[in-house]
């Protein structure tokens, strides 16, 4: 019977290589129970639309979790959605814009636009505003998307360290209200997630626009970058991937809103991988443009560019020191 | 009206489910196979559907409760299902419970009949 040929397998297309031949046979074995002796096509509707939909009936066999995203995180992902998306669309626009006011070439800088080119440059930058927001939301709404598909399959939400398979104690209650200490305000995480998303899309999209100005008669314009864009799409890939577990923690924290023992782990690995790229990027003498530093001497004497030289290596210990304070801080706060 | 209806019948479907493993259980300590299990229950004036038994069966299998043998020997082939010793710890088990549970419900209804007619 066709019938009963699709009826079995809309039910168990979907199932796992071992149970479905099973599942084929038994079903089929009890259908065929329930048809009367020489059953026409219509004692087969008859009885297959009492069985019901194939879908809820696959439902009722294997009774795993079949949703992404469950109903006691859904409300928060979709709030950190749309915040994550406003703020990646906005700072791919100002980053757009930046781009359209200081980048020096000829007539696309804002300053030197004939009328006639006016509506053209107008188009590409729209064009441009359009085409990077469109792959930053992408971008955000896919990792948003796969950090709460992570905190719903660990149940680290619940207070699971994942893992480690600890029964919830008594002890695990948070306080009420949470301690100021321990808690995460919004505002902060929404400003830092913000500059997150703005430094890596700078980093990653326009590594030029970062360098030495100098006040034309046209306003500012770009000297000359301080990075050696060739060099930088190494980092870049780690760079990305750095910004997105931020940007994962920076979510978690928008929803727990207070200090735990899983924050506090992921941020200080966090903060331990970028220390580490941080060294070797200011480290890596190919990568920072070396007109820089005469373009400095030229302008603003030999000194300057002596203090400039030497600030990379302050920078640096004072970027490792923060990150060691921030780790440290995060176990402190969750203990308190 | 509908959505007191709709919430109704939510009510009842939520009701039976409890029952539903203990009414299965108990008719499998000989062999059935998954129709004459609906008809045996149907008989019994505790209808179940086709599509909530057959994937019961099987989880009650999963969950080592009960056995399972194919029946090649007739015409068609049947799977049949009877409780396993565990099974049959789990059923004797729930039966106790449930009776105490409904002698429990029964006193709390009764008590409430009695206020009505007071």
């Amino acid at each position: 019977m066709k019938l009963i040929d699709r009826y079995i397998y809309a039910v168990t297309e979907h199932f796992p290589a071992d149970s479905r031949d099973d599942v084929d046979k038994e079903l089929r074995a009890n259908i065929e129970d329930m048809l009367p002796d020489n059953a026409t096509e219509d004692d087969v509707r008859i009885i297959l639309e009492k069985l019901g939909s194939p879908i809820k009936l696959a439902d009722e066999y294997c009774q795993t979790k079949r949703y992404l995203i469950g109903p006691s995180l859904y409300d928060s992902y979709v709030s950190v959605l749309k915040l994550v998306l406003g703020i990646v669309a906005a700072v791919l626009v100002s980053i757009s814009l930046l781009d359209m006011v200081f980048t020096p070439s000829g007539n696309t800088g804002l300053f030197e636009i004939s009328t006639s080119g006016f509506v053209n440059i107008f188009v590409d930058v729209f064009v441009n505003i359009i085409v990077s927001a469109i792959q930053g939301i992408t971008q955000a709404f896919l990792w948003v998307t796969l950090t709460f598909i992570i905190l719903e399959r660990t149940r680290i939400n619940e207070g699971n360290l994942p893992f480690a398979n600890k029964k919830w104690s008594i002890d695990d209650l948070p306080s009420l209200p949470i301690p100021d200490k321990k808690k995460i305000s919004r505002g902060e995480t929404i400003f830092s997630m913000s500059c997150t998303v703005f430094f890596t899309a700078l980093f990653c999209l326009k590594p030029e626009l970062i360098g030495w100005y100098t006040k034309g008669s046209d306003g500012l314009i770009l000297h000359e970058p301080l990075i050696v864009v060739e060099r930088l799409q190494y980092y870049i890939p780690i760079i990305m991937l750095l910004a997105i577990v931020q940007l994962c923690i920076f979510v978690y924290k928008f929803i727990v809103m207070r200090w735990n023992l899983p924050l506090a782990i992921a941020n200080a690995i966090h903060n331990i991988a970028s220390s580490v790229l941080v060294y070797v990027m200011v480290g890596d003498t190919t990568l920072f443009n070396h007109r820089l530093a005469a373009n400095i001497t030229e302008h603003a004497g030999a000194s300057a560019s002596k203090v400039i030289l030497t600030l990379a290596p302050r920078f640096v210990i004072i970027f490792i020191g923060i990150c060691i304070w921030d780790s440290i801080a995060g176990f402190m706060k969750c203990k308190k | 009206m509908n959505t007191i209806d709709e919430l109704m019948s939510s009510l009842i479907v939520e009701l039976r489910r409890g029952t539903l493993v203990l009414s299965v259980l108990s008719q499998l300590s000989s062999p059935e196979y998954g129709y004459s299990l609906v008809q045996k229950l149907e008989n019994k004036n505790a209808p179940i559907e086709a599509g909530t038994l057959y994937p019961l069966l099987r989880r009650l299998e999963k969950q080592q409760l009960l056995i399972s043998n194919w029946d090649t020997t007739e015409s068609r082939p049947r799977k049949f299902y009877v409780l396993s010793d565990e099974g049959k710890q789990v059923y004797e088990h729930l039966k106790s419970e449930w009776k105490s549970l409904s002698m429990q419900l029964e006193k709390l209804l009764m008590e409430d009949d009695d206020n009505e007619a007071d």
